[in-house]
């Protein structure tokens, strides 16, 4: 794996996709069974991409970070810039369109898709640290302070962190 | 017209303030470009945002992209651009490079046998966020829709469940069923009005 492939694949996979972890499915899909990249790094990565400040899906830069080092972030971090420019063709191209029943439903189509996608991943990741009734109880207790949103994303993540160093000492 | 100088400041302080992801981002950018420096009205920030959702990528470049347009066409664009991603990115590969010297530490690796399941559960917040627009869209026209949406959106999941279709095709295939669902289902309704 060199930086020019990192990005052509970052690339598709943010092409493909809407939001900024709606590429997970197709990047996990494209580097985890070939061996170029884990489930723990992708694991590492979408946690430094919530805490990090800005957009949640920077969590591509440290992906990359991971796995090529700081060319590899620079290459991540192109994939995802080009597919979000195309807004400027978007927007001259949907008023001529807009109103066309197609175009509605293909946007909807590919976010119904996009999500259905994710969530198997998602699901995968719990391979990292093992399914067990604590880390089990601990997604689903990071899902309902997240839901409720009257947490911050750092304190949720935190406070699991130390649950972790706890329950591992 | 705000200066190139000041354009850059003012983004650059989005990028270091928005930490909290996404939903923060987006507020910082709301209250800076309506609130208070009037770039864009309330009703034009929502017509950009509703295009976004249609861009492939991260949907709040694309926002702060054409919110630059607005303000000042290209140079605009790639000034608010910089303001956003630069602190940001720079702290991204700085968290990284600061985990990676640090993540073979016992104490490290017990954390991240919390850390991760706390993703994991976020990450489902964010999926049901996604998930929630075009469900309530579609359960709003009627409960067909609804069904039709569920049927898309359970069909990929169970695509890549079995790990044996590529991604680029379930998601290819789910917005080609979308179109042609809505497309049948407007001209079904134009014939069923006809005949009335």
């Amino acid at each position: 794996m060199n930086p020019g492939l990192l990005f052509l694949y970052v690339l598709r996979a943010a092409l493909l996709s809407s939001g900024g972890m709606g590429n997970i499915s197709s990047l996990h899909n494209s580097f985890v069974p070939r061996g170029l990249a884990t489930d723990a790094q992708f694991g590492q990565a979408l946690t430094v991409g919530q805490l990090a400040p800005g957009p949640n899906g920077l969590w591509v830069v440290s992906l990359g970070y991971l796995m090529l080092g700081p060319w590899g972030s620079v290459a991540a971090l192109a994939g995802i810039l080009i597919p979000p420019l195309l807004i400027v063709w978007i927007e001259k191209l949907y008023s001529r369109v807009q109103h066309h029943p197609a175009a509605e439903g293909l946007v909807r189509g590919l976010n119904l898709a996009v999500v259905g996608a994710f969530v198997p991943v998602l699901i995968k990741l719990m391979n990292g640290p093992g399914v067990s009734l604590l880390t089990v109880s601990l997604a689903v207790a990071a899902f309902g302070l997240g839901w409720i949103k009257k947490l911050p994303v750092l304190a949720i993540v935190a406070a699991c962190g130390a649950v972790g160093v706890l329950a591992n000492r | 017209m705000t200066g190139n100088w000041k354009l850059l400041r003012i983004w650059l302080l989005i990028g270091i303030q928005s930490f909290g992801g996404g939903t923060i981002t987006m507020t910082l950018i709301r209250r800076n470009a309506v609130d208070f420096h009037g770039w864009v009205t309330e009703e034009e920030f929502n017509r950009h945002w509703s295009l976004c959702q249609m861009t492939p990528g991260i949907n709040l470049i694309a926002l702060t992209v054409s919110i630059g347009r607005q303000i000042g066409g290209a140079r605009a664009a790639a000034l608010c651009l910089i303001g956003l991603l630069l602190p940001s990115t720079l702290v991204t590969c700085l968290f990284t490079a600061a985990f990676v010297a640090v993540r073979d530490l016992p104490a490290v690796q017990g954390a991240m046998k919390g850390v991760l399941p706390a993703t994991v559960g976020l990450g489902m917040v964010t999926a049901c966020g996604m998930a929630h627009q075009p469900l309530r869209h579609s359960l709003r026209r009627n409960w067909r829709q609804l069904l039709f949406a569920s049927f898309i959106m359970l069909g990929s999941a169970a695509a890549i469940w079995t790990g044996r279709v590529s991604v680029t095709i379930v998601l290819l295939a789910g917005a080609g069923i979308g179109a042609l669902e809505n497309w049948i289902t407007d001209r079904l309704s134009i014939r069923r009005e006809h005949i009335k």
